[in-house]
């Protein structure tokens, strides 16, 4: 009788043991759920989105400035040529939530957000009145402008000049339009060397000054 | 005396019972936990592993070619694990990608690297044991990533 008291306490042993082993492997299972990360898809987000918005891309006009003209023309193929997505792996490109470019059909997926400026160039013409000087400071910074130069008779442009540099010049007189390029970090003051006058309307100067917003590059990876 | 023989088998055989049960109960826990469990656990350890592996390795090359003009001459190293489920393993730089290459096939995997455009990638492969280093050299428009082997 005695020994038989033995064998129920090794049933009670046993299942004891085995509810500490069935939680432990259900600790250790959580434990390496909850440690599961996309690393190659989190580096891909990151990546690409630093790809986008690098000086060197085609859609961005410096570091993190991207050129609104060129966005439209970002394709998922680009992405996958241009920017290094890997080849079956899904992405979307979205700018204040309005998508751009959308490779496959991403769904769910590690998303990283940049914040960046949008630049726009805007047309803005100026008809200096050239009173009591020859020259006009364009009032905000532009890479490039037009100058349309049609003096009255009796008057001769012979040279312009973009603070010291001289832009044009021609001593027999200029004449037409001409296309210049300007510093795009300074305000440039336009000076013009003539002989008579100069009136309103005899210089007309088309610029381009950038205007920008600020906005929100969204890119998401779906591996 | 046959009395006393007797009396004597009763607990060794109870005593000869308990020890064979909690011996068989040891065995198939045991093989359970290594057949079952344990490999599992250590396969997805082993992929989690050398997927943040190749991504430590992908950003390693992209973070070291800089997006600046000019010419640059640069090493860039990072420390990987020498050893992925007890086996050194390999990384392969071609043709705009990074390859993790594991006896094991299940973990190769690969990413594409995003470079700025004009980059040259040397083929290369990398060994695991040492520290993983990249060279970047060249100007602006046309930079060299070489692995160092």
């Amino acid at each position: 009788m005695r020994a038989q008291t033995e064998l129920p306490a090794i049933g009670i042993a046993f299942l004891l043991l085995t509810v500490v082993v069935i939680l432990v492997v259900g600790t250790a299972n959580t434990a390496l759920t909850s440690a599961d990360r996309p690393a190659i898809e989190q580096q891909e987000a990151a990546g690409l989105s630093d790809q986008l918005v690098s000086q060197r891309a085609s859609i961005t006009s410096r570091a993190n400035v991207l050129d609104a003209e060129a966005l439209p023309a970002l394709t998922a193929s680009d992405l996958h040529q241009e920017y290094g997505l890997s080849p079956g792996h899904d992405a979307r490109v979205q700018l204040d939530g309005d998508a751009i470019a959308v490779a496959g059909d991403p769904d769910e997926g590690t998303t990283v957000d940049r914040l960046v400026v949008v630049e726009e160039r805007v047309e803005r013409t100026l008809q200096p009145a050239f009173t009591n000087n020859r020259s006009v400071t364009l009032p905000r910074r532009t890479p490039n402008a037009t100058l349309e130069i049609d003096p009255q008779p009796g008057t001769v442009v012979r040279s312009v000049r973009a603070d010291d540099r001289i832009l044009l010049r021609n001593q027999s007189g200029l004449r037409g339009t001409f296309d210049v390029s300007l510093s795009r970090y300074e305000t440039v003051q336009l000076s013009f060397e003539t002989a008579g006058v100069l009136s309103t309307g005899d210089v007309r100067i088309v610029y381009y000054p950038a205007q920008t917003r600020k906005a929100t590059l969204r890119v998401t990876v779906d591996a | 005396m046959a009395r006393m023989d007797e009396r004597a088998v009763s607990p060794v055989v109870a005593k000869t019972l308990a020890a064979s049960l909690a011996l068989l109960y040891v065995a198939g826990m045991t093989s359970m936990l290594l057949g079952g469990v344990v490999p599992s656990y250590e396969a997805e350890t082993g992929a989690e592993l050398s997927e943040r592996v190749l991504a430590t390795a992908a950003k390693t090359v992209e973070t070291a070619v800089p997006d600046a003009d000019g010419t640059v001459q640069a090493t860039r190293s990072v420390e990987l694990p020498p050893t992925i489920r007890d086996t050194s393993y390999r990384l392969e730089l071609s043709n705009g990608t990074l390859q993790f290459d594991h006896p094991d096939d299940r973990l190769d995997e690969s990413i594409a690297l995003s470079l700025p455009a004009g980059t040259t990638l040397e083929p290369g492969t990398w060994t695991s044991g040492g520290e993983f280093e990249i060279r970047v050299s060249g100007p602006g428009s046309n930079r060299t990533v070489t692995l160092e082997q």
